[in-house]
C-alpha cells in the first residue's frame, strides 16, 4: 500500500503536464478528466481512514545516494488530513477552474497549475524527511508565484504575485536555516523521528519555523499579501488561498509542535501572532465590500485562529486546530467558488452594488451560498459548527483564556457577516443575466454539501484523524450540549447579523481600519529597496565604460591587496637568477613598447607600439623554453597589426580627447592595477607549488600520446576538448565579425 | 629575474588599462591586447619561467631533457593568444561597424538603449 503514496505526486503532476493541451483540445470535458486525478487520489486516501491511525504507512527510496540523501514519505493521520484537503477540493477546483474560465486564454495554464500546486502540496504534507519537505515548500511558493500573476498583462497582478512571492519566499530561507539547524542539533533521518527539543539552539529553529508558517499562512504582519493575492483568477484564490497553500503553515506549525512545543518561545508567539491575526483579519473583513477581499480576510482570521489553538497549553489544542483548518477547507473554497459564481450572474462581487431592490439571484446559488455561509457562520449542524465548538470549547478550558475566544468570536462574527451579506445579496439592476453552467455551480454546491453532511459525521472523521494527531479523544462532534462555547457560537452569529445591519456605520470606519490593519509596511520596504539598488547600481555600475571598468578594478585592486596583506609568508621561496643582459634588454624592450602606446598620439604610433610588445614578448618565451608560443605569439602579433591598421583605415582620427582631470584618474587607476598585478604575479612565482601534473605530461606524451612536442601533445591529445572549446570560440568570432561586415557591405550597395 | 619580469608585466597591465580608459575605441583595444599579452606573461612568469629547454622529446628518448621547461603553462598560454585574438578580430569588427553607423568612435558619446540606472 505504501508504494502508492509517490504514486499520488507523480500522477498529479503528469496531469498538470497534461493539462494544457487536453483543456485546449476539450475545453469541457478536459477539466473533468483532469480532475479524476485528484478526485482518485482523495477516494484512496479516504479508504485509508481507518488503517492509517493505527499503522501509518512509509515509503522511502534513494535519492541522492552518495550524499546519503533519501527520499521518506510517510501517511500518517496529519499527513492523511491534509492529503484528503488537498486532493478532496482539487477536484472540484480544477471542474469549477475549467468551467469558470471557460473561453479564455489563461484557463489551460491555471488547470495546469492548480494540478502542479496539488502535487507540490501532496509532497510536503506526506514529505517525512526534511530536504523533500523543503524543496515542496518551495515549490508550492513559487507555483502560487506564477499562478497569482498568471494575468501577467495587469499591473496589479504583478505587483501581487511579486509581493507574495517575496515575503513567502523569505519564510521559505527561514524555515531552510531552521530544518538544517534541526538536522545538524538532532540528526535525525526523518521528521517523526526527531525527538523533542527544549532549549539552546532549538530556541532559533523555533524562531526560523515560526517566520516560515507566519509568511506562508500570512499572519500579522506578514498577512498583506494576501488580500492582494485575490488578483488571481478566482479558482486559484478558491484552492491556494483558502484550502492549500496557506494551510502550508498550519501543517508545518502541527509538524513540528511534538519536537519544538516545550521551547519558550513557541505556545506565547502563537498565541500572540495568532491572536492578532485574528483580530485585524475580522476587521479587515467587515471593512471590504469585495466579496473576494471579505473573504481572504476572513482566511487570514481562520488562520489566526488555527495557529493561536495550536499554541494553547491543552492536550486537545492540536486537534481542535487540525479540526478548525478541515472546517476551514471545506467552506472557503465553496464560498470562493460562489463568489466567482455571483461575479458571473451579477456582473459584480462587489457588495456596495448589490441592489436590495434587484432581482433575487438563481436559486441555486443562493442556496449554495447559505450552506457554505452557514458552515463558515459555524451553524448547527455543519461541519464548521462542530470543528468551532470543540475549538472553543478547548479554549476555554486551556490557559489561553480571554484573548482566545475573544478572537474566536470576532471570526465567527465576520463569518456570520459574510453569511448575512451573501443571505440577502441581490442582483444589481441590469445584469448581466449569464447562465451558470453545471461545472460553475456544481463544485461548490457539492462541498458544501459535505460540509452538511461531515457535522453529523464529524465524530467518525474526529476519532480517524483529530484523535491521533492530539493524542486523546479531542471529541469532536456535531451537538455538545448546552454551554459556554454554544452560547457563545450564537452570540457571535449575533454579533454578525448586527454587524451586517449597522453595515453603513462599519464602513464609514473602513478606510481607518484598513490604515490600521495594513499600514503597507511591505510596499515602502519594497520601494526603499528599489531605491537603494538604483543608488548603488548608478555608483558602482554606470553607463560610462571608463566608469565601469574603474569601479571593478579598483574593487579587485582592494580585494588582492588584503588578501596580499593577511597572507602568511610561504615556508619555500624560489631562488630565482639575477637577471642578465639579454633579459634587461627584453625588459626595456616590452616597457619601452608599453610606454610607447600610452604616449602615442596618433593611431599608427600606438599599433606599432603594441607590434613591439608582442614581438617582445615572443622574443622572451622563444628564450625560456617555449618555441611554440613565440611561433603563435609572432604570427598572431602580425595578423593583430594587420586588422587593426585595416579596420581602422579611412576613418577620421578624432585626437585625444580626455581633459587633465580624466587623465590622472585614468594613471591612478592604471598604476593601481599593475601593481597589483606586478605584485600577484611577483608573490605567485616566488612560492613553491611543487612539480604538480606537469611531469606526468612530460614523461606520458611519448608512450601515451605518439607525440614529441608535449605542449602540442596536451593540446591535441590530453586536453583536446578544450581545445575543441577554443575551436568553436574561434569559428563563432569569424562568423559574428563576417555578419558585422557583410550587413555593412550590404548598406553599401 | 622574476622580480624583473614582474615589474614588466605590471607596466603592460598598467599600460594596458590606462588605454582602456580613453574614449576612442582603437586606443581601448590597443589597451584590452596589451592586458591580454600581460596575463600571458603573468602565468609564464608566475610559473616559473628560467632559460631552459624546451619540452621536446628528442629522437631517441621517450622523455624531454632534464631541467625542461614546464609545458603546461605553455598549453595554456597558446590557447590564451589564439582566443584573444579571436576576441580581438570580432570586437575590431564591431568597432568598425559601430564607428561607421554611429559617425563616431567616441564611447561616451554611444546613443545608450537603456536608461540611466534604472
Amino acid at each position: 500500500m505504501a508504494s502508492w503514496l509517490p504514486i499520488w505526486t507523480v500522477a498529479l503532476l503528469a496531469a498538470a503536464a497534461l493539462a494544457v493541451p487536453l483543456v485546449r483540445a476539450l475545453p469541457r470535458l478536459g477539466p473533468c478528466l483532469l480532475a479524476l486525478v485528484p478526485g482518485a487520489a482523495a477516494a484512496w486516501f479516504g479508504a485509508q481512514l481507518p488503517h492509517v491511525a493505527v499503522e501509518p504507512l512509509a515509503w522511502s527510496h534513494p535519492w541522492v545516494p552518495a550524499l546519503g540523501v533519501d527520499v521518506h514519505l510517510l501517511l500518517d493521520p496529519l499527513a492523511l488530513a491534509f492529503a484528503l484537503l488537498i486532493c478532496g477540493i482539487g477536484a472540484p477546483v480544477v471542474v469549477f477552474a475549467g468551467g469558470y474560465l471557460r473561453g479564455k486564454a489563461v484557463a489551460a495554464p491555471t488547470v495546469a497549475g492548480l494540478l502542479a500546486f496539488a502535487a507540490a502540496m501532496l509532497g510536503l504534507v506526506l514529505a517525512d524527511d526534511a530536504l523533500f519537505m523543503f524543496v515542496c515548500w518551495e515549490a508550492t511558493t513559487i507555483i502560487s508565484y506564477l499562478l497569482v500573476g498568471l494575468e501577467y498583462e495587469k499591473s496589479s497582478a504583478r505587483t501581487a504575485a511579486r509581493r507574495a512571492l517575496l515575503i513567502t519566499a523569505a519564510g521559505g530561507l527561514a524555515l531552510l536555516g531552521a530544518l538544517v539547524g534541526l538536522e545538524v542539533v538532532t540528526g535525525a533521518d526523518t521528521l517523526s523521528t526527531t525527538p523533542a527539543l527544549a532549549d539552546g539552539a532549538a530556541v532559533f529553529i523555533a524562531l526560523g519555523v515560526l517566520l516560515a508558517a507566519f509568511t506562508k499562512s500570512a499572519q500579522v504582519p506578514f498577512h498583506v499579501w494576501l488580500p492582494g493575492a485575490m488578483a488571481a483568477p478566482t479558482p486559484v484564490s478558491a484552492y491556494l488561498h483558502s484550502a492549500a497553500m496557506v494551510k502550508a503553515g498550519v501543517y508545518l506549525v502541527l509538524r513540528l509542535a511534538p519536537t519544538l512545543g516545550e521551547v519558550w518561545l513557541w505556545r506565547p508567539a502563537l498565541l500572540i501572532v495568532g491572536g492578532a491575526t485574528a483580530l485585524v483579519g475580522g476587521l479587515l473583513a467587515m471593512a471590504a465590500t469585495d466579496l473576494k477581499r471579505i473573504l481572504a480576510c476572513t482566511t487570514v482570521a481562520a488562520l489566526g485562529c488555527m495557529l493561536l489553538l495550536a499554541g494553547v497549553d491543552h492536550p486537545l489544542a492540536l486537534g481542535a486546530a487540525l479540526g478548525l483548518a478541515l472546517a476551514h477547507g471545506l467552506y472557503k473554497a465553496g464560498l470562493f467558488m460562489v463568489a466567482g459564481a455571483t461575479e458571473k450572474v451579477a456582473g459584480s462581487r462587489d457588495l456596495a452594488q448589490m441592489d436590495p431592490a434587484g432581482a433575487r439571484m438563481p436559486w441555486i446559488l443562493a442556496v449554495t451560498a447559505g450552506l457554505a455561509g452557514l458552515s463558515m457562520a459555524a451553524a448547527p449542524p455543519f461541519f464548521g459548527f462542530a470543528a468551532k465548538e470543540t475549538a472553543l470549547t478547548v479554549a476555554l478550558a486551556g490557559g489561553g483564556g480571554a484573548a482566545v475566544f475573544g478572537a474566536l468570536v470576532l471570526t465567527l462574527a465576520g463569518a456570520a457577516f459574510v453569511y448575512a451579506a451573501l443571505a440577502v445579496a441581490r442582483e444589481p439592476r441590469g445584469a448581466s443575466g449569464k447562465r451558470l453552467t453545471v461545472m460553475v455551480i456544481g463544485p461548490p454546491l457539492l462541498l458544501a454539501l459535505v460540509g452538511l453532511v461531515a457535522g453529523p459525521g464529524s465524530g467518525l472523521l474526529g476519532a480517524a484523524l483529530l484523535d491521533p494527531v492530539a493524542g486523546a479523544a479531542v471529541g469532536l462532534a456535531v451537538w455538545h450540549g448546552v454551554g459556554v462555547p454554544l452560547g457563545l457560537s450564537l452570540l457571535a452569529l449575533a454579533l454578525g447579523v448586527v454587524g451586517w445591519r449597522r453595515r453603513a456605520a462599519v464602513r464609514a470606519a473602513a478606510p481607518r481600519i484598513d490604515r490600521a490593519a495594513d499600514p503597507g509596511w511591505h510596499d515602502r520596504l519594497w520601494s526603499h529597496v528599489v531605491a537603494l539598488a538604483g543608488a548603488v547600481a548608478r555608483a558602482v555600475q554606470p553607463v560610462a565604460l571608463r566608469a565601469n571598468l574603474s569601479v571593478i578594478l579598483l574593487a579587485a585592486v582592494g580585494m588582492v591587496t588584503f588578501a596580499l596583506l593577511r597572507m602568511r609568508p610561504p615556508s619555500a621561496w624560489v631562488g630565482s637568477p639575477m637577471p642578465d643582459a639579454i633579459d634587461v634588454m627584453l625588459a626595456l624592450f616590452l616597457l619601452g613598447g608599453a610606454l610607447g602606446a600610452v604616449r602615442a598620439r596618433g593611431r599608427l604610433t600606438a599599433i606599432g607600439a603594441l607590434g613591439a610588445v608582442g614581438i617582445g614578448a615572443a622574443l622572451f618565451y622563444l628564450r625560456h623554453g617555449a618555441p611554440d608560443l613565440a611561433m603563435t605569439q609572432l604570427l598572431v602579433e602580425v595578423l593583430t597589426v594587420v586588422l587593426l591598421m585595416l579596420a581602422f583605415r579611412g576613418l577620421p582620427d578624432l585626437g585625444p580627447r580626455r581633459t587633465g582631470a580624466e587623465r590622472r584618474w585614468s594613471a591612478g587607476v592604471a598604476l593601481a592595477a599593475g601593481g597589483m598585478i606586478g605584485a600577484l604575479v611577483y608573490v605567485a612565482g616566488a612560492v613553491d607549488l611543487g612539480p604538480g601534473i606537469s611531469t606526468w605530461f612530460s614523461t606520458q606524451a611519448l608512450p601515451e600520446g605518439y607525440g614529441r612536442n608535449v605542449v602540442n601533445v596536451i593540446l591535441v591529445d590530453f586536453r583536446a576538448l578544450d581545445t575543441l572549446g577554443e575551436v568553436v570560440v574561434l569559428a563563432v568570432a569569424a562568423l559574428g565579425a563576417l555578419a558585422l561586415l557583410a550587413r555593412r557591405s550590404e548598406a553599401q550597395s | 629575474m622574476h622580480g624583473l619580469m614582474s615589474l614588466v608585466v605590471g607596466a603592460l597591465f598598467a599600460a594596458g588599462v590606462y588605454l582602456m580608459l580613453k574614449r576612442e575605441i582603437l586606443h581601448v583595444l590597443v589597451g584590452l591586447t596589451l592586458v591580454g599579452n600581460g596575463a600571458n606573461l603573468a602565468i609564464f612568469v608566475a610559473s616559473g619561467a628560467r632559460v631552459a629547454p624546451p619540452p621536446l622529446v628528442p629522437d631517441g628518448l621517450d622523455a624531454p631533457l632534464a631541467g625542461h621547461a614546464d609545458p603546461l603553462p605553455q598549453a595554456l598560454i597558446l590557447t590564451a593568444i589564439v582566443i584573444g585574438f579571436g576576441v580581438l578580430g570580432f570586437a575590431l569588427a564591431l568597432a568598425r561597424r559601430s564607428t561607421e553607423t554611429l559617425g563616431t568612435d567616441d564611447l561616451d558619446r554611444l546613443p545608450t538603449t537603456e536608461g540611466q540606472g534604472t
